[in-house]
């Protein structure tokens, strides 16, 4: 036990030579550049959380590395809190940040195309290309094609998905408006993994928000591909509280899963049929394109080396993010964040060719219920044995029968942490 | 209580860094996605930094101790109390 404890106060002393080490690292590192008139060129895609939080860490390591930064877009339109824009709680602008360029890195505006690794080579859709060194890749998520029969994301007659933050979440909210008293609902739900797993559950509660407040009666189906979803029992008790029996759940296994759409109506695996005023499709999905078009990944998400976030089998290529098989880790922004500091401080670790850290990550997933109730679930997650995979503590949910206080005192949480995250990044 | 006996009395919640490999400041960064240094007077998530240690110490005590089901305890729920000591040695120096 003294042994323990005396490795622990090690340890404290360790940190703080790890500072004094750092500073005196970078000094020499500096030098040593300075010498051979070089610093490595670490090239970030993508913008949004996890690609954010790289360059905000990685953006005060100027000295020792050339940051550049490309995103297809000047401005993020972020996916947390969406659904608080679809229920007319936010507005569109509160979700619409500028990317912050006042910091030390390089801007480029440009969509990607794939990487050559061998090449060490970035292309953009434009043919233009980009050398690297480091290369960081936190390009959120792609779909899959050809899962429901008669359903395209492409085809512009069915309401926008709205999994990836852009404009035609304008769209949606016009169709939503434009629904008449009486009107029922599909919504799609998708098969593991995907980006934000409470994500079409807190969209069906804004929806019903939404439409109870325009005091329009609606009937809203969740038609599933999986047989439970995360804090089901919570939000169960939400839509009984909130919205009588308005939401309704149907499970893979009691025939949700959608194989087909035709003229509106929507066909189950067990034969069930819907029509609907407003039909809903969330895609199942895969990592983004860039990793399948540069043969980064020959599986639906990239694997890679948890202690660094090297891809596999890609040497100095990084990924983190929505793309990635993260183990037990969601896809969310709160994991890219804590993904991002793990990588950038292992980057600046191996750039100044000093030893990794041992990473360890949180997540906290807030969701809402309707525009006043908020509940949340937390784990802390760390590598197992071999080193080899993410693995979680043990996740705790709020209370299923917690106060309406309780509720309301997490809603104003969950407003601080996204201001709080969206500053830290954006700003 | 001394440092060594709060150590033995609540190993049982020794989880998170009981490996010994976990860097006290790895932990912390997780913090600060919640806990930034900018925030409004008006939020309910302040910094860190802006507290005192042995504000700090109580409050995070507290959080271990209460049988309440707050984010904050839920996130505590696999640190233990020499956790929070080294948390605390490394915010505010020892
Ligand atoms: C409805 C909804 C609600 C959500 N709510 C929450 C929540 O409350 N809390 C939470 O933690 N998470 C939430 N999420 C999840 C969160 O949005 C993602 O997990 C997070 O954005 C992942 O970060 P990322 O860096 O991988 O991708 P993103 O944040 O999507 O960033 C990807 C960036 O890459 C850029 N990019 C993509 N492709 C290219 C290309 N080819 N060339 C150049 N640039 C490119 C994009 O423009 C974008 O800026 C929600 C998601 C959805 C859909
Ligand atoms: C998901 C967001 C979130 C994360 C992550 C988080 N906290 Fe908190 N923290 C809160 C909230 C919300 C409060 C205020 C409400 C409360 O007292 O429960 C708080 C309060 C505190 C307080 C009391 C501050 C005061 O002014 O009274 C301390 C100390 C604290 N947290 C420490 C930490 C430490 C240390 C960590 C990392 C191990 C951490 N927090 C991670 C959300 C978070």
């Amino acid at each position: 036990m003294e042994n323990n404890i005396n490795t622990r106060r090690v340890f404290l002393n360790n940190i703080k030579n790890f500072f004094l080490y750092s500073f005196l690292s970078q000094f020499f590192f500096v030098k040593n550049l300075k010498a051979k008139n070089v610093k490595p060129k670490v090239v970030v895609v993508g913008s949004g959380f996890g690609g954010g939080t790289c360059i905000k860490y990685l953006s005060k390591y100027s000295k020792i590395l050339d940051l550049q930064v490309i995103d297809k877009y000047t401005q993020i339109q972020t996916c947390p809190f969406s659904n608080l824009v679809i229920g007319n709680v936010m507005d569109y602008k509160d979700i619409t940040f500028d990317i912050n360029k006042n910091l030390e890195a390089k801007f480029h505006t440009g969509q990607i195309k794939y990487i050559n690794p061998e090449k060490k080579q970035i292309y953009f859709s434009d043919d233009l290309s980009m050398n690297y060194d480091f290369l960081i890749l936190s390009p959120g998520i792609g779909f899959k094609k050809n899962q429901i029969d008669g359903y395209s994301i492409e085809d512009e007659s069915f309401v926008p998905h709205c999994w990836t933050g852009n404009k035609k979440i304008l769209e949606f909210k016009k169709r939503l408006n434009s629904l008449d008293d009486g009107c029922s609902l599909v919504i799609s739900a998708p098969e593991y993994p995907y980006r934000c797993p409470p994500a079409p559950y807190e969209r069906a509660s804004m929806i019903a928000n939404y439409l109870m407040k325009k005091k329009k009666q609606f009937k809203i189906f969740i038609l599933d591909s999986k047989n439970s979803f995360t804090k089901k029992e919570i939000f169960f008790n939400e839509w009984k509280k909130k919205y009588n029996d308005s939401i309704e759940w149907i499970s893979k296994k009691d025939g949700g899963k959608i194989i087909n759409v035709n003229d509106g109506v929507v066909t189950t695996e067990g034969g069930l049929k819907f029509s609907s005023d407003f039909l809903h499709i969330i895609p199942n999905q895969q990592a983004s394109e860039i990793f399948h078009n540069s043969g980064l990944t020959s599986d639906d998400w990239c694997s890679i080396n948890p202690i660094n976030f090297e891809v596999t089998g890609s040497k100095d290529i990084y990924a983190l993010g929505d793309s990635i098989d993260a183990g037990d880790m969601p896809k969310s922004s709160f994991s890219a964040n804590s993904q991002a500091k793990m990588l950038s401080m292992n980057l600046v670790n191996k750039i100044l060719e000093k030893d990794y850290v041992e990473p360890v990550f949180l997540n906290t997933c807030y969701s809402f219920s309707s525009n006043d109730r908020a509940f949340s679930i937390t784990s802390w997650y760390r590598l197992n044995s071999q080193k080899n995979r993410i693995v979680s503590l043990g996740s705790k949910e709020s209370n299923v029968d917690a106060s309406d206080l309780d509720r309301l005192r997490e809603s104003k949480e969950a407003h601080d942490w996204y201001e709080n995250i969206t500053q830290m990044i954006y700003s | 209580m001394n440092k060594n006996l709060l150590f033995l009395t609540l190993l049982i919640f020794f989880r998170i860094s009981d490996a010994n490999d976990i860097k006290t400041f790895t932990i912390i960064q997780n913090c600060n996605v919640c806990h930034t240094e900018k925030y409004k007077k008006s939020s309910s998530i302040k910094s860190l930094k802006t507290l005192e240690k042995e504000y700090f110490l109580t409050k995070m005590y507290e959080y271990k101790k209460e049988n309440k089901n707050g984010v904050m305890n839920r996130i505590l729920d696999p640190i233990n109390v020499l956790d929070i000591i080294e948390m605390a040695d490394y915010l505010y120096g020892e």
